[in-house]
């Protein structure tokens, strides 16, 4: 999230699409029903079904599964076409006054630099005109027909209100009353927020309907301001921390760039190529060098360097192709934390196949999950005999495998990172049940047997391991061993190593502090020489002076207590005024006489650097042109700078936009399996219900949760049961070209048919929370849907596939 | 207690006509109107606060614990939203009330309080070809996975490149083994995760973030 | 002490269930899994071990469309509740600030305040023969936390979206009422209150953005006229009639029957759960 959830009271418009909050994220509506007593807020909410988030809305919009950049396209469009962006706000917070080189150009689906053999862009053309000193050529009138702006409008004047209703499916008159009301927020008075979920991101282009949010939110003003922001909810409860510390393979702790043998040879060149030339990464060199020193303290960071291990070129380590590689067999050993890929991953008729090829696999959790007994008689049971993966018995599967039994979060200690980058502590509440034992534990005593197998080797291929740093003394005192990683996270300086570094500015590239994750600098501090670990704070007074609830006195967010970014934003260009008719929502203003920015939140930007000055205006001081980008620059945005409609990997429809009928960079493993609607004619979706999380391994273990939501189910409209002779209650077998799943039928009012491009087309969906281990059982959605994915992401296409059904 | 299960089975021998010896040997009260106050179960506990495990709102939950009179942890007597935390100020929706459940439950069948009987409590190992779990100590288990992982590790290990140019690389790299998970844990054991898996080579290393 | 109670405001609900499971938290009880109901709605009634649900019913109207009515289900705590009226062991009685409470020492398991209840909703819990039902946590109510705070109702607690709120009877009547005609005026025409006069009162305050119908409630309860002369008549002799077990079980034939046709018994079959 820019913003956090408290904030969503704020707002005056709350547009809910991709989300399904009164599920997934009850406490959200807590606020955003507060905000409707408080300021009349309007909540608009789009999803293929009916769900109960749309129950709490004022407005609902149906919308097919699949087609967010085409529905929030025509909004750009709209919001272009009739004059409804904030003027004053694009002109100096985003890139839409910039000139773009003339090679830049777009033709029927499809950007310049397009290799149609490789399926790769060359994005390097799609750049900024510079002047003879290098900087950005801009046209603050923004009518250049070069200038961003103009060129974006050309871009969606195909996106009218007729084309994105045959799309979306969306009736023309709801799909206006949403543009109209959300559109509405452009006025400088006004504020509104998209929240967002994985309806928006697991599709095979993601990361460009977050985009196109953005893109509507740069528009109409909205970024940087209480109430406003692009909020994505975060699914698990420590996701952002996971992520924050680069346990994914593209990134290293802090959101620095892993290594890749060709591009980063070197320490030196690491810091060459990845350090630009303005902006907030011009300190890379500070953070990579404390990162290093907390792993490798005793090594020059030049040195240790070369331990971290570098992936090799283009090669996808990625969630799926991890998976593909596993089934082929390149993969020998798993560790599995606390997730549950036979429930939640795609495809999981093949991964657990590809599970099978392991010779061993390491998992800690509370529970056996079907990840966990994925070699059993019950994990291969099917409800046909047809299985596009083969089935193999226990006796056929010769995978060893660990199961460290780990203790629930009131059992043990630490902080996690919750979805508007608040940093909480935990404290342990319980003991942990029978011999299990907390994750922190189980890692540490891991890497100390992997050490010992390693201890006396000279072998210089050992030395990450044998020269790595890891002298916890755990006691299981958790307050005590919590700090001592704490410290490490926080950073400290390598000549004191119990003096917390005070906050990220202080980091050094000379190796003499040590920063395990540079975002969580100043995390701790020094409070009468004792070290105070500032998520544990616990003063709930809302310390803004308009009641704005920024409560920054309760724990600690990252960046340095930062509540909501590109605060910037929420004043005028000059830094004094208000946006006109919004003076209670300033966040931070330039005060001359003290020469530095003060206000409600700590500002997200250069704190003495005045409005007048170089840089002055550049609220996005991540990006090293200063500004929101409306246009991404230089590949950024693999599939191109503007957000442009594709259809889903499988769809019903022939894409009306262009005769590109995919994303063409969508990641695709197994194109023999495209399913085609002649064979599976009905939209299939994936979802989840406020009872279960997840892959159910946390919920279906529970009596109370199990009993309130019991069974798998699929939820079709009265048209579809009826024209298929269902009844509510039988059991149906869903079927994609990857496999079937048994399920209850749920016939509902609250999914109908749509007419997409002048055809009646029937969408169904499904719980994706169970599996056949726990209270509550039934077969895992995910074994119906594909290895498809986001190019920028890698995120699966879970969200749109093709399937049919009939009685079982 | 005893004394009312005694009256309930003589009721019970005769029926439901014999309510009526019931109604004549409890006598109707009719005026009872004053409060049967019961006094709270957790008057008296001082709860501990932490932050639910399940979507990433950040709601505070405080959790009841009953102790001895030592002090010692006895068993959980009930999850609730944490009243001071400003993002839920004490509210929980049904995840979030269920996570009593985490750790313990009552049983349908007799009502008694009792840990998860889902919950595992030991360490456990599934051999090879095997159709079931066998129980193990904890360092037999640590123990057995380093030597695979030295297994593993050293048979797949890459420790250098040649480039295109004809430069050496030190690329230090265990393909053979895979991480993923980590969403669900504290930051603290996230960067542990991050920081051995690193160290080990390892580049197939996901969390939750990426599906 | 004033009359408390609980207002629940239906256009607040969004089902998250968080009074459901709290409830089950608070009052220890365990959850159990039953068979496929069909839709949302896998608790479709209160039970031996479950005092309260939320209802989703669907409801489609030929001029305003679909809509999707969340209504929480539990224990109305009648001013003058014909479970009280009927029960012959003297189990039920009144808080003076308004919950209808049991002595479960001394229920005997007849099941007939089930059956005379006009919400049908005091239910049998097999494993040790009683009748429970929701006690509005009479434990929690006139307390202190742990802050010095006064507590609430566990639902009233949890409730994230204050559409379930604890207060003062007549403070919530009033907020009630201004509720419903804020309601009226925007789009929702026919939105009541229910409670007010209901059986000459229930402490239960409900702001229905819909006619009661809609959401499964009575549009008109009504205890039965053979229990309201249980309690006229026979009580005021009980403790010498001994033969009137015999219209005990009278009332009762008449209610089984009638109710198991109408609603099924949800309490006698330990439904098995799990896939089929």
């Amino acid at each position: 999230m820019t913003n956090h959830m408290v904030d969503l009271r704020n707002t005056d418009v709350c547009f809910l699409i991709g989300s399904n909050m009164a599920e997934n994220h009850p406490i959200g509506i807590k606020w955003l029903l507060k905000g409707k007593e408080t300021r009349g807020n309007t909540i608009i909410n789009v999803d293929p079904r009916y769900t109960r988030t749309s129950k709490v809305a004022d407005i609902y919009a149906p919308m097919r599964s699949g087609t967010d950049i085409a529905f929030m396209g025509g909004m750009i469009n709209y919001i272009l076409q009739n004059d409804l962006y904030h003027r004053e706000y694009i002109q100096y917070y985003t890139n839409a006054p910039f000139l773009v080189r003339e090679e830049y150009e777009f033709n029927d689906g499809l950007f310049n630099g397009y290799d149609g053999q490789t399926r790769i862009y060359d994005g390097s053309t799609w750049d900024y005109q510079l002047d003879g000193e290098g900087n950005p050529v801009k046209d603050m009138t923004l009518e250049n027909p070069r200038s961003v702006f103009q060129l974006m409008k050309e871009h969606y004047s195909r996106y009218d209100i007729d084309t994105v209703c045959a799309i979306t499916g969306t009736p023309r008159a709801k799909y206006l009353e949403v543009l109209e009301t959300f559109c509405a927020t452009g006025a400088p008075d006004k504020v509104g927020t998209i929240c967002y979920a994985m309806g928006t991101t697991q599709q095979s282009k993601g990361s460009q309907n977050v985009r196109s949010y953005a893109v509507v939110q740069l528009l109409l003003g909205n970024m940087g301001r209480p109430g406003g922001g692009t909020n994505a909810l975060r699914g698990e409860n420590n996701v952002q921390g996971a992520t924050d510390y680069g346990n994914l393979f593209h990134i290293l702790p802090g959101y620095l760039g892993s290594p890749v043998s060709t591009t980063h040879p070197t320490y030196e060149r690491y810091l060459e190529v990845q350090t630009p030339a303005s902006g907030y990464w011009v300190n890379t060199p500070k953070f990579m060098a404390s990162l290093l020193k907390a792993w490798w303290r005793d090594e020059d960071p030049a040195v240790s360097y070369n331990y971290i291990p570098k992936r090799e070129g283009a090669k996808d380590y990625s969630f799926m192709n991890m998976f593909e590689n596993m089934y082929k067999g390149e993969i020998d050993g798993l560790f599995v934390f606390g997730t549950n890929p036979m429930v939640g991953g795609p495809n999981t008729n093949k991964e657990q196949r590809a599970l099978a090829n392991l010779k061993w696999m390491v998992q800690s959790d509370l529970w056996f999950n079907e990840t966990s007994e994925f070699w059993s008689y019950q994990a291969f049971d099917r409800p046909t005999a047809k299985d596009e993966y083969g089935l193999l018995t226990p006796p056929e599967i010769q995978t060893e495998v660990f199961f460290l039994p780990a203790c629930g979060v009131y059992e043990k200690e630490g902080t996690a990172s919750q979805t508007g980058r608040w940093v909480q502590y935990r404290w342990q509440a319980a003991l942990p049940a029978g011999e299990s034992d907390a994750d922190l534990y189980i890692y540490d005593k891991l890497a100390k047997a992997v050490k010992k197998q390693y201890e006396g080797s000279t072998r210089p291929e050992d030395e990450p391991i044998t020269r790595l740093t890891w002298d916890y003394v755990f006691t299981h005192d958790h307050t005590a061993d919590i700090a001592q990683v704490d410290l490490e996270i926080n950073g400290y300086y390598v000549d004191d190593p119990s003096r917390p570094v005070e906050g990220f500015p202080n980091l050094q590239a000379d190796g003499s502090t040590a920063c395990g994750c540079w975002v969580y600098c100043g995390m701790l501090e020094l409070r009468n020489g004792e070290v105070h670990c500032k998520p544990k704070n616990r003063d709930n007074r809302d310390t803004s002076v308009n009641g704005l609830g920024i409560f920054a006195n309760w724990a600690w967010s990252w960046p340095l207590n930062r509540r909501i970014v590109y605060n910037r934003c929420s004043v005028q260009p000059d830094g004094v005024t208000p946006w006109p008719g919004d003076e209670k929502r300033v966040l931070i203003q330039w005060n001359a006489e003290a020469g530095r920015w003060m206000g409600d939140d700590v500002p997200d930007f250069g704190a003495t650097v005045a409005p007048d000055a170089p840089g002055g205006t550049n609220a996005f001081i991540m990006l090293p042109e200063g500004v929101g980008r409306l246009f991404a620059t230089k590949g950024s945005m693999r599939e191109g700078p503007f957000p442009e409609h594709y259809e889903p990997w499988e769809s019903p429809t022939q894409n009306v936009l262009s005769s590109q009928q995919v994303n063409p960079m969508g990641l695709f493993w197994e194109p023999e399996k495209q399913g085609r609607p002649e064979d599976y004619p009905l939209v299939g979706t994936t979802y989840r219900v406020v009872e279960h999380w997840q892959s159910g391994a946390l919920t279906r273990n529970q009596p109370w949760l199990s009993e309130a939501m019991p069974h798998m189910f699929v939820e079709i409209s009265e048209q579809l049961a009826f024209e298929r002779g269902i009844k509510n209650k039988d059991q149906i077998i869903v079927s994609t070209s990857r496999g079937e799943i048994k399920a209850y039928a749920m016939v509902t009012k609250r999914l109908r048919p749509m007419m997409i491009n002048g055809r009646e087309t029937h969408q169904i969906g499904m719980l994706w929370h169970f599996g056949y281990k726990g209270y509550s059982t039934g077969d895992p959605a995910n074994r119906l849907t594909a290895h498809v994915g986001c190019p920028n992401s890698r995120i699966p296409e879970y969200k749109a596939f093709l399937c049919d059904i009939r009685r079982a | 207690m005893n004394g009312k299960v005694n009256r309930r089975q003589f009721i019970k021998l005769g029926g439901a006509t014999m309510a009526s010896f019931a109604v004549l040997d409890l006598g109707f009260d009719t005026t009872v109107t004053a409060a049967q106050v019961r006094e709270s179960r957790i008057k008296g506990i001082k709860p501990i606060t932490t932050v639910c495990p399940f979507c990433a709102s950040g709601c505070g939950l405080v959790v009841f614990s009953e102790t001895d009179a030592e002090g010692n942890f006895v068993r959980v007597a009930s999850v609730q939203g944490d009243p001071d935390n400003p993002i839920n100020e004490g509210n929980a929706c049904a995840k979030g009330s269920a996570m009593f459940n985490m750790r313990e439950v009552y049983d349908p069948q007799t009502g008694e309080q009792m840990i998860n009987p889902k919950r595992i409590l030991k360490p456990m190992y599934r051999a090879a070809g095997s159709d079931k779990w066998e129980e193990k100590e904890w360092d037999w288990m640590y123990e057995e996975i380093a030597k695979r992982v030295k297994e593993t590790r050293d048979a797949g290990f890459t420790h250098k490149e040649y480039l295109a140019d004809g430069s050496e690389a030190i690329v230090n790299r265990n393909e053979r083994m895979a991480a993923i998970g980590g969403s669900c844990l504290d930051n603290e054991e996230a960067y542990l995760q991050s920081k051995l898996c690193r160290a080990l080579g390892i580049l197939y290393l996901e969390t939750q973030a990426r599906i | 002490m004033a009359r408390m109670t609980n207002l629940y405001d239906t256009s607040k609900c969004s089902a998250c269930r968080g009074c459901v499971i709290a409830c089950k938290d608070w009052n220890q009880l365990p959850g159990e899994v039953r068979k496929f109901s069909g839709s949302y709605d896998a608790l479709e009634d209160t039970n031996g071990d479950t005092f309260t649900i939320i209802k989703m019913l669907e409801h489609e109207d030929p001029v305003d469309g679909l809509s999707w009515n969340f209504v929480k289900y539990q224990c109305m705590h009648c001013f003058d509740p014909a479970c009280k009226q009927v029960c012959p062991a003297g189990v039920y009685s009144i808080t003076e600030w308004g919950a209808v409470v049991q002595d479960l020492d001394k229920c005997i398991g007849c099941r007939y305040c089930e059956y005379g209840c006009p919400f049908m909703i005091p239910k049998y819990r097999k494993r040790v023969d009683l009748s429970t039902k929701c006690t509005l946590c009479n434990d929690l109510v006139g307390q202190e936390d742990y802050r010095g705070l006064p507590t609430m109702p566990a639902c009233a607690r949890t409730c994230p979206t204050d559409a379930l709120v604890f207060g003062e009877r007549n403070e919530l009547m009033r907020q009630a009422e201004d509720r419903a005609r804020f309601l009226q005026a925007n789009g929702f025409p026919r939105a009541t209150i229910y409670g007010k006069l209901e059986l000459g009162g229930l402490n239960k305050i409900y702001v229905l953005t819909d006619t009661p119908d809609k959401f499964g409630l009575p549009v008109d309860p009504k205890v039965s006229g053979t229990i309201s002369g249980w309690q006229n008549w026979i009580q005021p002799y009980a403790a010498w009639l001994i033969p009137l077990a015999l219209a005990g079980s009278a009332i009762s034939f008449v209610t089984t029957r009638l109710l198991a046709n109408k609603y099924g018994d949800h309490d006698e079959a330990h439904q098995e759960g799990g896939h089929e």
